[in-house]
């Protein structure tokens, strides 16, 4: 009965329902799109960052983190031990060396990564980015960045000398250019170098180092478990073993700030679609005080009239937010199928903490923030029906029947 | 008269007016503080990308934009330097010779963008001598000093009055080999110079790369940002600008340029955002407006006021409210604004790095009065086209069947 007299209440004034739907639905839209942007983004920053620069578990050397030249030693034997934790996942050791690289006509500051070939291959890595040339096949063999190529004045074929520094040696090493590749990004397109694991070895000399020796998922969710098999796993050994949240810092920084920001402003709205919401209430009851004098005259108990007020609120927030997951859903679907272009904005290509991020960014759907925002905003609309229904339970039916409202 | 009316009119629904005017008013006051923090991210990057890295202007070899080669430098610099001093349109200017180099300590080296600048006038360009974090900056004088940036330094572990090996290809295809002092340490927030740079004297960097009186890039500051286009024109037939080429910073990086205008259209976004959703509360209040005084509009319509004597009356009561609504958010506003720039807003702990930047986990916020106009404008616009629909219905209505309506 309540149901059915609060559903007629809120068609009785059309216009005045729609419009406060609309506001519900507007900012519960606009709270959809904006998590499916920032859920794509995230995914992407943190999939980029993964397969670059760390992996789903990183075993590394304790004090890496304030001195990046520190190695694991007998790296193959991590290797094999890391990759005994999930079977089906991929292992791969790297190098990071800085140095100076030559050609002929020049010389420029790099930062070298030596990998194993086919492994870094499949996983996604600068091999994605080539523009041209080949991959990495024989230990003479160096791929560098497209802005590198141009500074350096060389082609596919040229010579190129890497010289850096190991345990106080300067070491150089002779390679030639076998492919290009472009992110995009200037700082990593004229800076990065990438270059076969046994050469990085050779250039250090001995020891079977490595900078990490990281595991690398199918499936990006089974992190957690993969984390707890490998710390298990190296129980006693003298590395380092963390997730990429542990490895990659600044990325997990920056999610966090960014979307911290980004509560902020969905909070604004939020506090401005309740306040909204709470004024049409308000007035639609004040307005029907005259009608509510009627009913408690006619034998309506005051709360009865004030639960009458609240399912009122209920079903506007219900169908509010029921009509703006749709249009959420509706506007976020082309952004999850074909992506937010923002080369325009972005040009060719920018670094975010280190990672490369594409230009195109892919919505997500982040489905349990999804929900939280849609209850909340239900919440909100209920609460802001609370005072008015407490304001209509304590009338006087006289006085009530004398407003003219 | 009307004012008043409109006024009085206004304050007839007190409590009504009171929602309606918060929920405009933080609508107002969250735009202002989201857009202040906004402005203070990207004054920042442009204190670290235009002020110290790029000038509102660079002067370089025409083949150096591409392929940014060691050989693509102009000579004669210390003659161009003089000419370019002389132009009144150039406020100031410094001169960068860069030297891609290996550093190394005892231990360790790494790859590290060096670059040769004049001390006295890099630091009046940059003001990079309040950057050092540690020892001091580089003497007047060319004797074989270095400032490197913390991180570097950090990584290739070394510090203040350790002697750094620097190696390098001169120009001639010879290795140079040079050792210098290590006078202090930067900490500029540019990514490039604190992780992987480093200054010395220009005249050492000439010495090590065999390139006398020469130079990879003069860059130069207009008076003000909006003279640089024409700046850019009288340069170019500057004699210190010959046989170069001469482009804006936004030439010389459209990245950062495109970067800073995304984020100055994300504050409009922003904005419209906030606003729209605030103009949709004011239509709805100002659709009661006209429906619970149906009555009484009818009855001014019969006394003998004319349609759009209605449409004033309503649109001017649409204009108190939204001029208090304004009010109160700026007052709110500025309080967060005051907040957000005296304060900080610590969004996050230890530093970000963000497109090659880095930022303090404590940001601080700008106000920008033109933002400012922009939301005062925005608001009454906005209200106004809310207002509209109902007033126009109001002032269509038959006055007989609004005396009618109870």
């Amino acid at each position: 009965m309540l149901l059915r007299m609060a559903f007629r209440n809120l068609f009785r004034n059309k216009r005045r329902t729609l419009i406060t739907m609309t506001a519900i639905a507007v900012g519960m839209a606009l709270i959809n799109v904006t998590i499916t942007i920032q859920h794509g983004s995230y995914t992407d920053l943190i999939n980029r960052g993964v397969s670059s620069i760390a992996g789903h578990v990183v075993v590394r050397s304790p004090g890496f983190l304030d001195d990046p030249e520190l190695r694991v030693t007998d790296s193959a034997a991590h290797a094999k031990r890391l990759a005994s934790v999930a079977p089906d996942a991929v292992v791969q050791r790297r190098i990071m060396l800085g140095g100076l690289l030559s050609s002929t006509s020049g010389s420029a500051a790099v930062q070298s990564v030596a990998v194993e070939p086919e492994i870094s291959r499949d996983i996604g890595s600068m091999y994605d980015e080539m523009v041209s040339g080949d991959w990495l096949e024989t230990d003479r063999d160096i791929i560098i960045g497209a802005r590198l190529a141009e500074t350096l004045d060389v082609k596919e074929g040229d010579k190129l000398v890497f010289m850096g520094q190991s345990g106080g040696e300067m070491t150089s090493r002779l390679f030639r250019l076998k492919g290009v590749f472009k992110t995009g990004a200037a700082d990593v397109d004229g800076f990065m170098v990438v270059m076969p694991f046994a050469a990085g070895q050779e250039i250090l000399g001995g020891n079977d180092l490595a900078t990490m020796v990281t595991l690398h998922l199918d499936d990006a969710a089974a992190w957690p478990a993969a984390v707890d098999a490998a710390q298990t796993a190296f129980d006693g050994t003298d590395v380092d073993v963390l997730s990429w949240k542990g490895a990659l810092p600044d990325v997990d920084a920056f999610i966090t700030a960014d979307r911290s920001i980004g509560q902020g402003m969905l909070f604004a709205l939020f506090i401005i679609v309740s306040m909204g919401v709470f004024n049409t209430f308000l007035m639609s009851v004040l307005e029907r005080t005259r009608e509510f004098g009627v009913l408690q005259s006619i034998g309506m108990k005051p709360n009865q009239i004030a639960k009458l007020v609240l399912v009122e609120g209920a079903l506007l927030g219900f169908f509010g937010v029921c009509m703006g997951s749709l249009l959420g859903v509706g506007l976020s679907y082309p952004i999850v199928v074909s992506g937010l272009d923002f080369s325009e904005s972005m040009g060719e290509g920018m670094s975010n903490a280190g990672v490369v991020m594409s230009t195109i960014v892919y919505g997500a759907w982040d489905i349990p923030r999804m929900v939280v925002f849609a209850f909340a905003c239900f919440v909100v609309t209920f609460l802001a029906a609370i005072w008015p229904a407490w304001k209509v339970s304590r009338l006087e039916p006289v006085k009530a029947l004398r407003n003219q409202g | 008269m009307w004012w008043s009316l409109a006024w009085r009119n206004l304050w007839r629904q007190r409590r009504r007016t009171v929602v309606t005017c918060m929920a405009m008013a933080i609508g107002i006051a969250m735009t202002m503080a989201i857009i202040c923090f906004q402005d203070g991210f990207n004054s920042e990057m442009t204190r670290v990308m235009v002020d110290q890295r790029l000038g509102h202007i660079q002067i370089n070899h025409p083949d150096y934009p591409g392929r940014r080669s060691l050989h693509d430098v102009m000579s004669g610099v210390d003659a161009r330097v003089a000419a370019l001093e002389a132009d009144e349109t150039v406020s100031s200017l410094t001169v960068r010779l860069n030297g891609p180099a290996l550093v190394g300590g005892e231990k360790k080296s790494e790859g590290a963008f060096l670059v040769g600048v004049d001390p006295t006038r890099e630091d009046a360009f940059t003001h990079v001598s309040t950057m050092v974090t540690e020892g001091r900056y580089l003497s007047k004088e060319a004797s074989q000093e270095m400032v490197l940036g913390a991180e570097l330094a950090r990584r290739i572990d070394v510090n203040v009055d350790d002697v750094a090996v620097v190696v390098t290809q001169g120009s001639d295809g010879s290795m140079g080999n040079e050792l210098f002092t290590i006078v202090g340490l930067l900490s500029t927030g540019d990514e490039r110079v604190d992780r992987a740079g480093g200054q010395v004297h220009l005249r050492d960097m000439q010495a090590l790369l065999v390139l006398d009186d020469s130079a990879h890039e003069i860059t130069l500051r207009t008076p003000d940002a909006d003279s640089i286009d024409s700046t850019k024109a009288s340069i170019s037939a500057n004699a210190g600008a010959a046989d170069s080429v001469v482009r804006t910073w936004a030439e010389v990086d459209p990245q950062t340029q495109k970067m800073l205008a995304m984020n100055q259209s994300m504050n409009f976004v922003v904005m419209m955002i906030v606003l729209v959703v605030a103009g949709i509360v004011v239509l709805n209040t100002m659709m009661m407006v006209v429906y619970e005084r149906t009555h009484e509009l009818g009855v001014l319509k019969a006394l003998g006021m004319k349609p759009t004597g209605v449409l004033k009356l309503i649109a001017m009561e649409a204009m108190c409210l939204t001029t208090v609504s304004v009010a109160l958010g700026l007052l709110i506003g500025g309080l967060l604004d005051w907040y957000i720039v005296v304060q900080g807003i610590k969004f996050m702990d230890g530093d970000l790095t963000f497109a090659g930047v880095r930022f303090a986990g404590r940001l601080h916020g700008l106000v920008d009065p033109v933002m400012l106009l922009n939301i005062v404008v925005s608001s009454y616009v906005i209200a106004m086209v809310a207002a509209g629909w109902p007033a126009w219905r109001a002032s269509r209505m038959l006055p007989t069947e609004a005396m009618r309506e109870v």
